[in-house]
């Protein structure tokens, strides 16, 4: 199992930005979109993320599984909760006259129900859009110093940092874990039944926080045993913003404004066709 | 001096324990103080209480003298103490922060806030000095055990220590890796630091000449002085001393332990690789191997780190897929064969034992192999005893319903062994079994494992024990078998130890001098006997 941290976009656009810009994007891009309502001003962010999203020129084929994952995973959850079920509780959906029902729930599903729907889809895979450059656009070095220009305290900053660096070694050590308990007849569960699966992880879980635990104290103390945890720090990591990092952070941060004017004083409802 | 300790006791608050009583030591620059015994005998609270962990972040009472730098310990803080005192672990894999070299080297002098000239003029002078500069862009997690050892080492000497204590530098290394560490700390001192390390394995150290050596038992300082006395009054049976010591003691040395040896009873192969080729995704680890391990054998697996020596034997229970060639256990191709039911004939047994201990008792622990097969619970507790009582742990108190993890760690390996055995398997597979064990230790167990079972294939760094326990070498170099023949014929083949990265130890030398022809090597006592004059 490879979870190395892979840095697929360096030398692009995107990568070749100060890494706080790919932090505070996304954040602008979520105020932007947050509780919209509207499936053509959303499309338009869409297209938005999207052209962000082809400027940090991750291969495609690298992370295909990744989205694989993604849209199914948002698949799911979207139409489980505005299709299948009425969970989300959409007001405009009984204004519209009822398309069909679902099987099984009952679910009355009108038009207003299917453009909420690919709101919500679209919401969140352009949210994920503006996520996968922060996963595959940052030098995994990166990390800590970017945290850290962004004032979030030093040992908060580390603890990012170290997470990714150790999630490797982490993963070697599940694996030797699951070698060690296979020699003695463990097999990955193959029941549906969550109590039991749980149950039968316990060969694995338990050594792996057992060892986890460990070897965080021991890095820890490894860490302040050179001299980690003082007020003021030295990154050799210089970050600084250049003019079209700053033109990138306007753009999303008028767009932020203006759709959460939009949303505040504008008439933001449920498209209905 | 840089570190003075007069008379101190340490009693961790969590246990109660006592781990160290009256115990001194002086170090000044120019100093290489060597501090041994056996496992549990409080050479590690010694650093802690060196590098400030102790007091400062395990809880304990400290009584006597303990100055660093001129100053008391207590009165200094962590940070304060890391500029005078520089600590490498024993894994490298838990000191080392940063993503790549240069930021790992880059990591201590940033917390002492230096600015960024001063920080990148350390970092190029010491990576140039340890031979790292090559590898400063390189990302940590793909250096070698030898290189990361190196890189955490560099981290260390970036932050300009006065001293730098090293604990168990050799458990983790194959020879020519720890060699080239030693080497290093070596110099370090010669231009006017100082060091202070902890290992059990003597002989290794001499030649950087130790100036002192400090050996404990039990907390307490049983010999401080220089190394020639130490050689002298050293307990042979749990030091391991170079083999001219042995010579010169021979009058006084016991009985050697009687490790039993396999008996040829059969002619027959238990493990056969035919053409094999080994790897890791693109990453190829051995070529085209040909190799047949007989069922009555006890065979060691030498070579350096990441040679390939694991991969070769975890090929025998299915952990790994050839991507060439075929693998035969007992004439059989293994493919036909689950994980589960080679686990009735290999019982594999992995380095640190905390990766198998799951269980809330030792009797669960125990079971659950056996379980897996489907054996009744009349079979399980028949099994349980007898593999308890060949690992000698049956003379614990109330042991089946203990929990594994309040095993001491010699107790916790010995139990891991159990484990295979409980699943009767016809021959022990020991990935690293001694790393890090003192001699007695080492010895003892050694002792029970050889006498559980006819049939033991190893995997070690030691040397030693390679040569004394095994019937037959297999050395591993190169993505290939670069020997396989007895230890006594080995010992004779003087090139090939150092071009596969190992070392001829004093008892390889004393075996090629002293003894001819093939076959198993006598215990180093025995061999220490007929040499006497």
């Amino acid at each position: 199992m490879d979870v190395t941290p892979r840095y697929l976009g360096g030398d692009s656009f995107l990568g070749r930005r100060d890494p706080r810009v790919l932090l505070l994007v996304p954040v602008f891009y979520l105020v932007a979109v947050a509780r919209l309502s509207d499936l053509r001003v959303i499309l338009l962010c869409g297209l938005v993320a999207l052209a962000y999203y082809l400027s940090a020129g991750i291969p495609w084929r690298a992370v295909r599984a990744n989205w694989a994952f993604v849209l199914t995973l948002m698949t799911i959850t979207v139409v489980v909760n505005s299709v299948f079920t009425d969970a989300l509780q959409i007001e405009a959906a009984a204004e519209a006259p009822t398309l069909f029902s679902m099987p099984v729930t009952g679910n009355a599903v009108s038009t207003a129900t299917l453009s909420y729907s690919a709101t919500l889809l679209v919401r969140f895979v352009s949210l994920a859009m503006m996520g996968f450059p922060v996963a595959f656009c940052i030098a995994p070095g990166d990390l800590g110093v970017t945290f850290a220009r962004l004032r979030v305290s030093q040992r908060l900053a580390f603890g990012v940092d170290l997470t990714f660096r150790f999630l490797p070694s982490t993963a070697a050590r599940m694996q030797e874990i699951v070698d060690a308990q296979r020699v003695r007849g463990y097999n990955h569960p193959r029941t549906s039944n969550p109590v039991r699966r749980l149950k039968s992880l316990k060969p694995i879980v338990i050594p792996l926080t057992v060892n986890s635990l460990i070897d965080a104290e021991d890095t820890s103390n490894a860490m302040d045993l050179r001299g980690f945890g003082a007020k003021h720090r030295t990154w050799m990591r210089e970050l600084a913003f250049d003019r079209t990092d700053y033109l990138v952070l306007s753009g999303f941060a008028a767009l932020a404004a203006a759709l959460l004017a939009f949303k505040i004083f504008g008439s933001d409802v449920v498209w209905v066709p | 001096m840089i570190i003075d300790i007069r008379d101190a006791s340490v009693r961790y608050r969590s246990t109660g324990q006592q781990v160290l009583s009256g115990v001194s030591l002086a170090v000044a620059a120019g100093d290489f103080a060597l501090v041994s015994g056996p496992s549990g005998c409080g050479k590690s609270t010694l650093l802690r209480m060196v590098n400030g962990l102790v007091p400062h972040s395990y809880r304990s009472e400290v009584q006597g003298t303990v100055n660093v730098g001129g100053r008391p310990v207590a009165e200094q803080t962590i940070r304060q103490l890391s500029t005078v005192v520089g600590t490498l672990l024993q894994d490298p894999h838990k000191q080392i922060v940063g993503a790549t070299v240069f930021s790992e080297l880059a990591f201590g002098p940033e917390n002492l806030a230096l600015p960024r000239a001063d920080i990148l003029a350390r970092i190029e002078e010491v990576a140039a000095r340890v031979g790292i500069t090559h590898l400063l862009q390189r990302a940590t997690h793909e250096l070698s055990g030898g290189e990361l050892q190196m890189v955490a080492f560099a981290g260390v000497l970036v932050m300009r220590p006065r001293v730098v204590v090293v604990d168990e530098p050799l458990a983790n290394l194959d020879p020519a890796a720890s060699r080239r560490l030693l080497g290093e700390l070596r110099r370090f001192v010669d231009d006017g630091g100082a060091a202070v390390v902890v290992e059990h394995r003597v002989e290794e150290l001499l030649e950087f000449g130790p100036t002192q050596v400090l050996y404990l038992e039990e907390g307490r300082a049983r010999y401080t002085g220089d190394v020639p006395g130490f050689l002298r009054e050293a307990p042979v049976a749990h030091v391991k001393l170079p083999f001219e010591a042995l010579v010169a003691r021979a009058g006084e040395l016991p009985e050697a332990p009687s490790v039993p040896r396999a008996q040829a009873v059969s002619e027959a192969t238990r493990l056969e690789y035919r053409g094999v080729s080994l790897g890791y995704g693109e990453r190829p680890v051995l070529r085209e191997v040909d190799l047949a391990l007989g069922a009555t054998e006890r065979v060691a697996v030498l070579g350096r780190n990441g040679a390939g020596k694991s991969t070769l034997l975890r090929a025998a229970v299915r952990l790994i897929e050839p991507s060439k060639g075929e693998v035969l256990v007992d004439g059989a191709p293994i493919g036909d064969r689950s994980v589960l039911s080679l686990a009735t004939t290999f019982g594999y047994v992995f380095q640190n034992p905390s990766q198998a201990l799951f269980s809330a008792t030792v009797k669960e622990e125990l079971a659950f192999g056996p379980r897996n097969l489907g054996w009744t619970a009349e079979q399980i507790a028949e099994v349980s005893s007898e593999a308890l009582a060949t690992m000698l742990l049956h003379h614990e108190p109330d042991i089946m319903n203990r929990s594994p993890h309040t095993l001491s760690h010699g107790q916790q390996r010995r139990l891991t062994v159990a484990l295979a055995l409980a699943m009767r398997p016809e021959t022990l597979i020991l990935d690293e079994p001694t790393a890090g064990q003192d001699l007695h230790t080492t010895t003892t167990f050694m002792e029970r494992v050889l006498g559980g079972l006819r049939s033991v294939y190893f995997i070690t760094h030691d040397v030693d024990l390679a040569i004394t326990s095994a019937d037959r070498i297999v050395i591993v170099d190169g993505g290939r078998i670069v020997a396989d023949a007895s230890p006594s014929e080995l010992a004779h083949r003087e090139q090939l130890w150092a071009d596969s990265g190992l070392r001829a130890t004093s008892l390889v030398r004393a075996v090629r001098d002293r003894l001819q022809g093939a076959g198993t090597v006598p215990h180093p006592f025995e061999l220490a006997r007929l040499t006497h004059p």
